[in-house]
């Protein structure tokens, strides 16, 4: 018994005090540390490194109170930039689960006990700091673990205002969510939240009210907001001062400051389609089945135990939560490859499930189970738990930890020849950080086509507004980019200064840059391998593609010819990781004699990795679905129909797959089921054009006119009904801009606008330029 | 302040101890990459050398390997040289001072050897762009132009940046000092009495958010 209390005693002072919180973020340091990506990563990364290190303008809302705060880790001079910036998303991450402690902790003291009991909370929070979203955001650059940062401080402020711990605290949080929505702007929307907590209840103690009622208080929060909200100023200031290296969305007025930060390139995905029931429900399903996959089924019970024991303490605290989770839900609601978009919704939700667990604790204890058995449990779970959850994630720190996003990028760029254009994509931030940050090439002039686009952004490029051209990108574009160079020269090269050989850069949304450059141009440009698809399809024939083909798996051999591949083994679930790892798997395999052989290893370690990353984790990549294109350029139409089939059973929720799959059955001559499919397609990604387009050109071809135009204008129809108004464009142009395409010649148009550039075009030798001015 | 003291003690500690770590941890790696670098140099592959050794800057820090790895990567690019593979020289070169810059932070790191390399680079394209039949003295021209391009470039303005960090990182903590001044536990300020305890920090508050809005413009 004397042993029982004794390490009983140790147990507690071990794990009962702040100490062991502040323990627990230094192991959380070092561990993001050691996972952190060593250098500018993917995604966001390179532009975020980019804006931080210069100060310039990142992507709408431009994040000015990141770029600020990040750029004070730039000048410590350990490791590269790229490091550097990840370490500071690392020190975000693991203070924001200290932050969470002691939030926690304070909300276990609403039962008046001041002792500090603190030793459940460390069940829950390792695994909070090692879910999968919290540990990615936390080992990237990235803006969204400073921004749960700021969620957590923000409900602190609240908190400790309620618990009667003096008002400053209320208006620290009203200058703390200030600068907030400069880190991410989505936190503005979480306003009702803020204003449920400051009005729902008065404070517990002391004396709250303070001579100004509470108009007089939102007066103040409202100054004190927009002190900090002042932050954005760096937009405004930055892109007025002059040329900085990168400016997205060309910031410098007051216009274009209002149309970045209010990020109206993304208000449809964000926004608009949450009113479309049908939609709604079917993403529901999604979101749920992450929110489970997140908490599993057993935290539920957890979870209504913290809300039943907070709605006695706190009931705003309790509401507020729940209304957070439903606007961030709401807001991302169609991002669903996002997890890190879903931060706030996994932190409150979590809240709810750790205070939980405390009542669980409390209710053993009630059932006068040995404290020490009860805290040794406690342990017990968090080194299997914890250490089971570290060290998967420890072994997936390679999808971040290669060098694979330098290495990719660094041979095309370094032997671009002497003064260069390259016109990228905008969310293509690559080859930005091998010019700006590791200034390899200051002789070549990397544009990224946000920059040069006046007016901004695809929106409001209506065809009355802006003839536009259409690069859709075929999955393989990302593959061969280089072989865009032989139009775009001669494209660009009448509009950009003489003697400047011009690489494009692989862009679906590139229209803008052309619009910009050749305002008077207005044409439908369908890429395939080549031009059209007609040229495409007799490459097939005549042997160009397989020559092509060769090509590239040639350059894949030089790497399998070294002995040390630069792409990371363990490559993780996503896109480029999935086409990555088995390649450089593939490659590393000397006994391949073919490039079929090749093409053997790399396609079974591919499915290999579906089933080891894909599968279990539920990550929605389309990983089958490059096997099957494979296949489908083999040839090999019978297998590429049933791999997609799987596909699709595995998740019916991937367009591409669908419209893969009517692809193939289309060349296997089975027209209905290949137009059931390609439709299929167009209403699951609705955001996704390039289907559409395909899907009408193929109803006109093997229906009728008649039936594409219909089905063009029902897809218009709905569009407009659900607001989603830039989509609503995009389907207008392409029903009135399909005459210029050859398949589509015999479209009736009402408009003369576009009779007259199908006259034009008819008569032109050169189809892609079709100039069609009023 | 004496409330929060050990608070503040505690964070203090653990930051060090976490530079002391990331130090440490740049080291370990740094030797790792100069390690496989040298292997593969001494196996004549000269592109996976390169690589390692650009990798071992990535884990710059102002001691140790990662020097070690950029005077290397030197002399490798000089070996190319004088062993005529040109091409082999410039990727090295362009290796060098990729990882270089990217390890910059309010200095440029190894300059020296940033300096020795831009004309071996600025040589090869200008030969690259004029072609073969282009005369010594074109082509030297040419590599004039390319060298005051690369040795002006990226422009660094971190005078201004610190200033502008400096001016929003006091206007944040004056803020946050004003409110702690102006809103009490209890009561409303008497703002006759707050302002005369809060005035220097008024004044600290306008002049920072001044330094950041001018800084910026220049920065």
């Amino acid at each position: 018994m004397m042993m029982d209390n004794k390490i009983s005693k140790k147990l507690n002072c071990i794990f009962n005090s702040d100490n062991s919180l502040y323990f627990l973020f230094f192991c959380l340091l070092i561990f993001y540390s050691l996972c952190a990506t060593p250098s500018v990563g993917w995604r966001d990364g390179p532009e975020l490194v980019e804006t931080a290190v210069y100060l310039d303008i990142a992507h709408p809302a431009g994040f000015p109170t990141y770029n600020l705060l990040a750029k004070i880790f730039c000048w410590i001079p350990l490791g590269s930039l790229g490091f550097r910036l990840n370490l500071f998303s690392a020190v975000a991450g693991a203070a924001t689960v200290l932050l969470l402690g002691f939030f926690l902790k304070k909300i276990h003291q609403f039962d008046g006990k001041k002792e500090t009991k603190i030793s459940w909370l460390f069940v829950p929070l390792p695994f909070f700091a090692l879910c999968q979203g919290i540990w990615l955001a936390s080992v990237e650059v990235e803006v969204y673990s400073l921004n749960l940062f700021f969620v957590i401080a923000l409900l602190g402020c609240a908190l400790l205002w309620y618990d009667g711990y003096g008002q400053y605290w209320l208006y620290f949080g009203g200058f703390l969510y200030g600068l907030a929505c400069g880190n991410h702007a989505s936190l503005a929307l979480y306003l009702p939240v803020l204003l449920i907590l400051t009005f729902w209840g008065q404070p517990n103690k002391g004396d709250g009210e303070t001579g100004h009622g509470r108009l007089g208080r939102v007066f103040i929060l409202a100054a004190v907001f927009l002190v900090g909200l002042s932050v954005y100023l760096l937009l405004l200031v930055r892109g007025q001062a002059g040329v900085l290296p990168f400016n997205f969305g060309d910031v410098h007025d007051l216009e274009t400051f209002w149309y970045h930060i209010s990020d109206q390139k993304d208000s449809d995905y964000h926004t608009k389609s949450i009113l479309n029931l049908e939609k709604l429900f079917f993403y529901l399903n999604i979101q749920s089945k992450k929110l489970f996959h997140i908490f599993f089924i057993v935290g539920i019970p957890f979870v209504l135990w913290g809300i039943k024991y907070l709605w006695e303490k706190y009931q705003a605290l309790v509401v507020s939560l729940i209304l957070l989770v439903f606007i961030n839900l709401g807001f991302f609601f169609y991002w669903i490859d996002g997890s890190s978009a879903f931060l706030p919704s996994i932190l409150a939700i979590f809240i709810f499930l750790s205070v939980g667990l405390g009542q669980f604790a409390r209710f053993l204890i009630h059932l006068s189970i040995s404290r020490t058995i009860i805290v040794a449990g406690a342990v017990a779970v968090v080194l299997a738990g914890g250490g089971y959850f570290g060290l998967q994630r420890f072994c997936e720190r390679d999808s971040e930890a290669g060098f694979t996003a330098n290495e990719m990028f660094w041979s095309d760029f370094a032997e671009f020849p002497p003064e260069s254009l390259t016109v990228q994509s905008s969310n293509y931030f690559s080859f930005l950080a091998l010019q700006y940050i590791y200034s390899v090439r200051p002789d070549v002039s990397v544009i990224n086509y946000s920059s040069v686009t006046v007016p901004k952004y695809t929106p409001q490029l209506t065809p009355q507004k802006f003839p536009m051209v259409v690069f859709p990108l075929l999955p393989d574009g990302a593959l061969m980019p280089r072989m865009h160079k032989e139009f775009a020269s001669s494209f660009f090269s009448v509009n950009i200064d003489a003697g400047k050989d011009v690489f494009f850069q692989y862009s679906f949304d590139v229209n803008p840059i052309i619009q910009y450059l050749r305002p008077d141009l207005n044409y439908l440009w369908q890429y395939r391998l080549y031009k059209d698809e007609d040229a495409s399809k007799k490459a097939v024939e005549d042997g160009e593609y397989a020559k092509l083909m060769e090509q590239l798996i040639s350059t894949f051999t030089k790497y399998a010819a070294s002995t040390d591949p630069p792409f990371s083994k363990k490559a993780p679930a996503y896109l480029f990781y999935m086409l990555l790892s088995p390649l450089s798997v593939a490659l590393e395999n000397e006994d391949l004699k073919s490039s079929e052989e090749l093409l053997t290893v790399f396609i079974n370690e591919f499915i290999k990795n579906e089933e080891r990353y894909i599968v279990p984790h539920d990550v929605k990549v389309n990983a089958h679905g490059y096997y099957a294109e494979v296949l489908y350029r083999q040839g090999r139409l019978a297998e590429a129909i049933s791999v997609l089939e799987k596909v699709i059973a595995l998740d019916p929720s991937l367009g591409i797959a669908y419209y893969q799959l009517g692809r193939a059955l289309l060349e296997n001559g089975q027209i209905d089921r290949a137009l059931e499919a390609m439709c299929k397609a167009t209403i699951i990604d609705e955001f996704h054009l390039l289907y559409l387009h395909y899907y009408v050109r193929e109803l006109s071809k093997h229906k009728s006119l008649n039936d594409a135009s219909a089905f063009l204008d029902e897809r218009y129809a709905y569009y407009t009904k659900n607001e989603l108004h830039y989509f609503a464009s995009l389907v207008d142009y392409y029903r009135n801009c399909v005459s210029l395409d050859p398949e589509f010649e015999d479209v009736p148009s009402g408009n003369p606008f576009l009779n007259k550039a199908l006259k034009m075009g008819q008569s032109s030798n050169n189809s892609l330029l079709l100039p069609i001015t009023q | 302040m004496n409330k929060y003291k050990k608070q503040i003690m505690i964070v203090l500690s653990i930051a060090a101890a976490f530079f002391a770590f990331w130090a440490g941890l740049m080291e370990y790696r740094a030797s790792g990459e100069l390690e496989k670098a040298r292997a593969f140099r001494e196996a004549s592959n000269y592109e996976a050398a390169d690589r390692h050794y650009f990798q071992a800057l990535n884990w710059y820090a102002p001691w140790g390997s990662s020097q070690t790895a950029a005077e290397e990567l030197m002399e490798l690019g000089r070996e190319h040289l004088g062993q005529g593979r040109h091409t082999q020289a410039y990727q090295s070169f362009l290796r060098l001072r990729g990882g270089l810059m990217a390890a910059r932070s309010f200095y440029l790191p190894r300059a020296d050897l940033i300096e020795a390399a831009n004309p071996f680079i600025a040589l090869y394209l200008a030969e690259q762009k004029l072609g073969p039949q282009a005369s010594r003295d074109e082509i030297n021209a040419q590599a004039q132009l390319y060298l005051q391009l690369y040795a002006e470039n990226p422009p660094i303005g971190e005078g201004w940046h610190f200033l502008t960090i400096a001016g929003f990182l006091g206007w944040v903590i004056a803020g946050f000092r004003l409110i702690a001044i102006f809103f009490d536990n209890r009561r409303l300020l008497n703002v006759r009495q707050r302002f005369q305890q809060g005035r220097a920090v008024i004044l600290l508050f306008i002049c920072a958010y001044g330094l950041w809005l001018f800084s910026m413009t220049r920065a």
